[in-house]
């Protein structure tokens, strides 16, 4: 054989061993693939379900607080009414007191 | 160089670039891979996602209804018991009152009245007065709402004071002589009797 095919016909088997080491190579970056890609799902769904269920929490807690506030004037405002009633009523007490004795004290004029 | 060393280098330059060929295109299908799976997770999770937000969202609104209601009944029931102390209040000064209308000159001819309405009512020849010890010192002329009854009534009864007083602010409880019928004429009982009328009236002179 003369030399220069001896010379191609080394770069030959040496370009195939390049092509098959970058193969073996691919390869090994393959593997598990499978196993990468249920994880890569589940990492993604897990995650969409814990901010969606952080999400519910939040308005759980936002609304709560908002009503709380509602709740604190009601309860406000009906105090106030009630102070408002008082005071209104203390004034016609006297009234209410004579009207009922005068039902107790004046029915037996009428026998 | 020589031409076969040209051709020896050629050869390998373009297995190298193939070599890298390779492991780029492993790796960019791994990476493609793993990225529709992500995707697919997350588009596996939408239907549950949109069901946590609305279970979420109709909790909140049925926990604030609930906590609005309880606050509104709450809300009144403050009012309520504000007006009912309130009744309460002028219920008291009228018995305070009484207690002290009673000892007055004119309290004489209602205690008649009340007993000449009583005995007319019961219509028993034979009836018996319970007073409290006050009005039970006082000096009734029992022959005289005889005379009244009579008129009233056009019968003949005989009206004697039980010697047992009772509780009372003032007026009279009638009971025949065998004890089987009482009429209860006394201001405590005229005020129980018609409490809720009493309250009703006292609410509207109150808060109109």
């Amino acid at each position: 054989m003369s030399d220069n095919l001896r010379i191609l016909k080394k770069t030959q088997e040496k370009a195939k061993r390049i092509i098959d080491s970058a193969l073996i190579k691919a390869e090994k970056i393959k593997e598990g693939l499978l196993q990468k890609s249920m994880e890569a799902f589940e990492e993604a769904y897990h995650t969409e379900i814990a901010q969606a269920e952080k999400f519910a929490k939040n308005i759980l807690k936002s609304s709560s607080e908002g009503i709380e506030l509602e709740i604190d004037q009601l309860l406000m405002s009906a105090k106030q009414l009630a102070i408002k009633i008082e005071n209104q009523a203390i004034i016609n007490e006297e009234e209410a007191v004579k009207h009922i004795i005068n039902i107790v004290f004046h029915r037996s004029e009428k026998i | 160089m020589t031409s076969i060393e040209v051709l020896a280098e050629a050869l390998l330059s373009d297995a190298n670039e193939k070599g890298k060929k390779i492991i780029q295109d492993a790796k960019n299908e791994v990476a493609k891979t793993i990225r529709e799976q992500r995707k697919k997770g997350r588009d596996d999770a939408k239907e549950r996602v949109i069901s946590i937000k609305r279970k979420a969202k109709d909790e909140s609104e049925f926990l604030n209804l609930s906590k609005l209601a309880s606050a509104e009944i709450n809300a009144q029931w403050l009012i309520l018991e504000k007006k009912h102390a309130m009744i309460g209040n002028v219920l008291n000064q009228v018995k305070e009152e009484l207690r002290m209308l009673v000892k007055a000159e004119n309290y004489i001819k209602m205690l008649e009245n009340l007993i000449i309405e009583g005995c007319s009512i019961l219509n028993t020849p034979k009836l018996e007065l319970m007073l409290n010890s006050k009005d039970s010192a006082l000096s009734l002329n029992l022959g005289t709402l005889v005379k009244r009854i009579g008129e009233k009534t056009s019968k003949n009864i005989k009206l004697t004071k039980s010697p047992i007083n009772i509780e009372t602010i003032g007026g009279v409880k009638i009971q025949s002589k065998d004890g089987k019928m009482v009429l209860d004429n006394t201001i405590d009982g005229f005020l129980e009797y018609n409490n809720d009328e009493i309250r009703f009236k006292i609410s509207q002179i109150l808060f109109e």
